[in-house]
């Protein structure tokens, strides 16, 4: 980094301020595009100089290879049109099959050379490491070399945005971009590049390329958004990492109960993170009138491991969802699956028949849900991170009828306030399974830190253990105040899912909606974690 | 947009933005701070007006336990003030040195040489020990020449915004809200009636080898530290182009084995030092002639105690009249009464601090309101 632009820095706020004057002094209203994109450079040559050909080079072969299927597609029409006459329908569907394998492989060429690269860069020392051990193991003497790579900025969250907006061309869903540099705008656009969100073409794009003017009301909650972000994330997050880096830098020597302890502040930390991160770049979009994708909401009030998924990362799951998940799940390999299960002696059963209907689901979430867990990070810990989120979907899918019997024997009533809470607790322990491997070093200590819940639960040592955590009483009472703030705000959204809590403020006399913000700056600026006493903390989610 | 709309939203934010600065800015003054006595003590020494003072004494912690201001007014009738502060480093005396011309001009300037006595740089690099000076200089042209020269470009922004490195103090709430309090009594009520003097109550027993006795005789030099012996010619080529009246004082320390080749590098520094034209007091080997008991004058290693204070004081005062001709000038009512005052504040100081040495109470002595409000009956 050339100098210090992260998100929460003052570098970034007079990156904003100074991009939001040009932008809307901009006399050329056409060309206003073109002073995002030229921020966005700036930004990316400032926090990513090093590696910037690989974003060019993503954009570049994203661009060429979506009009190369555009072409395809228009010459094939254009074909097809001019043998209308002359081919009967035996040719015209040979040829449409034609056409179609052969853009198929044109996308495929895209998809590989661009993930490609992402898998390169991330995951060849995991797999050259794992595969000396394997080796290792047999008594073969082989060494894969492993090498000093570096991720580029963003490259996780760049290359599935530009990869979902091939599949769209494709699909035909989306005309091509013809100008390279909108392309480039779209891949690189500065408050997503970080950590997402990961957007589609068709919802972001012509936001971008649009002219937008000033907008006092959009500006005054693009603002309060950016700062409700910098609480969350330099107040609470950035305090909890002290206390889960101080764990994970001598993991073994915690009783299971710090361990319990840490997990959960490790859910506190990256929900604060990751939303405050997401909360910044939506805010600093929604200034310049660009309405990004909501990545969360309220994920863990959710009912279901299912839901948790559709309400945290939303971008990440929708995105996986359209291009990986459908895909799979309406392939013909799992389809076939599924019928010639329904003709077995099982799939005659009740239990049977809803097997066989819910096994390319089921199958299709394990599959997705793996890819999570590798896309996190190259280790087991991630890979038993997404075994654990999928396998838990796959059985609740499979076990459905089996659930539904209990709770009709059990005479529960699912509607009821008892039962929603008993669902989101059990949820939430869940999640907080899966987040043990997140946290732990090592896929092994994820198992021991699990057995650990178990068996070296210890609360006698809790309280000494935790004063070695780099935290003092007082900051433990900042979080904990923050965990009431956020489950307070989580509440009243959950009541009032369509209206933001910035537009309910709006109707709030003018006097507390000075006192809230006055307060939230003078927070930040005085319990925020920042300063040269302490190592700034990255985003949870840059690193993925 | 309609004129009053957009009057309305200027002004609603206006006042947000105010609101927020002032509260920033007080808790940045008051609170989030480090409220010590070196805050204090330069504190004090803006408020004293220009010309007010005769004598500024320029140096680190010996300077502002060794001697006391507000003693040599009441015995020889010079005004003096010590701008001082704890490990002060050779880049923060420059500093210091150039606040000192900005804001006073005195007859004579007594420069303790300790910065440049160490036989490293390690002070120097010391974050502390800069801050302790320069967060409590405001802000000027010499505090941003500063923070350009010495400060690294990533720190800078916590020179000029001390509220980013400081914030973490809200830990030490509420009982800091105490000393918070009792600074801004002594700006509205002008307290500062000790001068910038700090001490403790307290008689040393040395665990080491004291080798007071041998360096009265001890004329060997040693080198001083090359990067140090450099600051400490362009403090004296700066004092000569400003044209300014100089003496350098070493003051007593207890010295021991592990701190005697510091005797032979203030010897070196006298020379240097004279070299230039200007007066070398080395009071840490003329311990005898000021009265000084190391048996019971000291506190610590390197501080003279109040018993110390006294007799350095008087010794020290007595050189500054009679060899430098510094004498009683005439002040205004109001400098007058607070010089007055000052002293009858350290004749109790005095007393307060025999009862506690006497009945074996260590104690630290700041300058605040506490320890005014704890010395008054005395």
């Amino acid at each position: 980094m050339l100098f210090n632009i992260t998100y929460t820095s003052l570098n970034f706020l007079f990156f904003v301020l100074a991009t939001m004057l040009v932008y809307f002094l901009f006399p050329a209203k056409k060309y206003k595009w073109t002073v995002l994109l030229a921020a966005s450079l700036f930004f990316y040559a400032v926090a990513g100089y090093r590696f910037a050909y690989f974003i060019l080079f993503t954009t570049l072969s994203t661009y060429l290879i979506a009009l190369w299927i555009d072409r395809i597609s228009k010459n094939s029409k254009a074909l097809l049109k001019s043998k209308k006459s002359e081919w009967d329908k035996n040719q015209k569907k040979a040829y449409k099959n034609r056409i179609k394998i052969q853009k198929r492989l044109v996308m495929t060429l895209a998809l590989v050379l661009n993930f490609g690269i992402l898998a390169f860069l991330k995951y060849f020392n995991f797999f050259a490491g794992s595969l000396n051990d394997i080796l290792g193991s047999f008594g073969m003497d082989f060494s894969a070399p492993t090498l000093n790579l570096f991720l580029p900025l963003g490259i996780s969250f760049y290359t599935f945005q530009s990869m979902g907006y091939i599949v769209d061309v494709y699909r035909e869903k989306t005309p091509p971009q013809k100008n390279p540099a909108k392309l480039l705008l779209f891949v690189s656009f500065f408050p997503q590049i970080v950590q997402g969100p990961i957007s589609i073409y068709d919802q972001l794009a012509h936001q971008l390329f649009e002219p937008h003017d000033f907008d006092f009301t959009r500006m005054k909650h693009g603002m309060e958004l950016i700062l409700w972000g910098f609480c969350k994330k330099i107040i609470i997050a950035d305090r909890a990492a002290i206390a889960i880096q101080a764990v994970t830098a001598d993991y073994g020597a915690y009783s299971g109960t710090t361990l319990t302890f840490i997990v959960l502040l490790y859910a506190l930390q990256l929900y604060a993170d990751f939303s405050g991160g997401i909360d910044i770049s939506r805010g600093v979009a929604q200034i310049f009138g660009i309405d990004m994708i909501d990545n969360f909401k309220r994920p863990y009030f959710s009912k279901s491991i299912n839901e948790y998924w559709r309400r945290w990362h939303i971008s990440l799951g929708a995105w996986l969802k359209n291009y990986l998940f459908y895909p799979i799940a309406m392939s013909n390999v799992f389809l076939t699956a599924s019928k010639k299960m329904k003709n077995t002696r099982f799939g005659k059963t009740a239990a049977g028949t809803h097997v066989a209907k819910v096994l390319p689901t089921s199958v299709a979430s394990l599959i997705v849900f793996l890819v999570v867990g590798i896309w996190h990070g190259a280790d087991w810990k991630y890979v038993a991170f997404g075994i654990w989120n999928g396998g838990i979907i796959m059985l609740s899918i499979l076990l459905q009828p089996v659930f539904d019997s209990i709770v009709a024997k059990l005479h529960i009533r699912r509607e009821s306030f008892g039962y929603g809470v008993f669902q989101i607790l059990r949820t939430f322990v869940v999640v907080l399974v899966g987040y043990v491997f997140d946290v732990a070093p090592s896929f092994a200590d994820g198992m021991n830190t699990i057995t650990g819940f178990f068996t070296n639960q210890n609360f006698a040592l809790f309280g000494e253990e935790c004063d070695k955590l780099g935290l003092l009483e007082k900051d433990y009472v900042v979080l904990a105040i923050g965990a009431a703030i956020l489950f307070f705000i989580g509440v009243i959204q959950e009541r009032n899912p369509h209206t933001t809590i910035r537009e309910m403020l709006d109707d709030t006399p003018f006097a507390l909606r000075f006192i809230l913000i006055y307060l939230g700056l003078v927070a930040v600026a005085v319990f925020g974690i920042y300063g040269s006493g302490y190592n700034a903390a990255d985003f949870v989610y840059m690193q993925f | 947009m309609k004129k009053h709309t957009f009057l309305s939203r200027t002004a609603k934010i206006t006042c947000l933005l105010l609101a927020v600065i002032l509260t920033l800015t007080f808790l940045q003054t008051y609170v989030l701070r480090k409220l010590d006595h070196n805050m204090t003590r330069l504190d004090g020494y803006y408020r004293q007006e220009q010309g007010e003072l005769d004598v500024v004494l320029l140096g680190a912690s010996e300077v502002y336990t060794g001697f006391s201001a507000c003693r040599a007014y009441e015995k020889y009738g010079f005004t003096s003030y010590p701008v001082a502060s704890e490990s002060l480093t050779t880049d923060g005396m420059m500093l210091a040195l150039k606040e000192i011309i900005r804001t006073q001009k005195p007859k004579l300037l007594l420069i303790e040489p300790n910065a440049y006595l160490y036989n490293e740089t390690k002070n120097e690099k010391i974050e502390a020990h800069t801050r302790k000076l320069v967060d409590n200089i405001p802000l000027g042209e010499n505090k941003i020449d500063f923070i350009n020269r010495c400060v690294d470009k990533d720190l800078q922004m916590e020179y000029y915004f001390p509220l980013i490195k400081y914030h973490d103090l809200w830990h030490e709430l509420p009982n800091s809200l105490r000393r918070t309090a009792s600074a801004i009594e002594m700006q509205l009520t002008d307290s500062y009636y000790l001068r910038g003097f700090r001490t403790n109550t307290e008689v040393f027993k040395p665990s080491d080898k004291v080798l007071n006795d041998k360096i009265i005789i001890e004329n060997r030099t040693a080198k001083l530290n090359k990067t140090l012996e450099k600051k400490m010619k362009e403090l004296l080529r700066f004092c000569k182009e400003q044209e300014l009246r100089v003496a350098f004082v070493r003051m007593p320390h207890m010295v021991y084995p592990a701190t005697y080749e510091r005797v032979k590098r203030s010897n070196e520094a006298a020379e240097i030092v004279q070299e230039y034209g200007y007066d070398y007091i080395n009071l840490e080997r003329e311990w005898r002639q000021a009265g000084i008991d190391y048996k019971k004058d000291f506190y610590n290693y390197d501080h003279l105690n109040i018993y110390g204070t006294v007799k350095l004081t008087d010794y020290l005062g007595e050189i500054v009249q009679n060899k430098y001709g510094i004498k009683r000038h005439a002040l205004s009512g109001p400098q007058k009464e607070s010089w007055d005052k000052a002293a009858k504040t350290f004749g109790k100081l005095y007393r307060y601090c025999d009862e506690q040495i006497k009945k074996g109470h260590t104690e630290s002595i700041n300058e605040d309101m506490m320890t005014l409000r704890r010395i008054e009956p005395y």
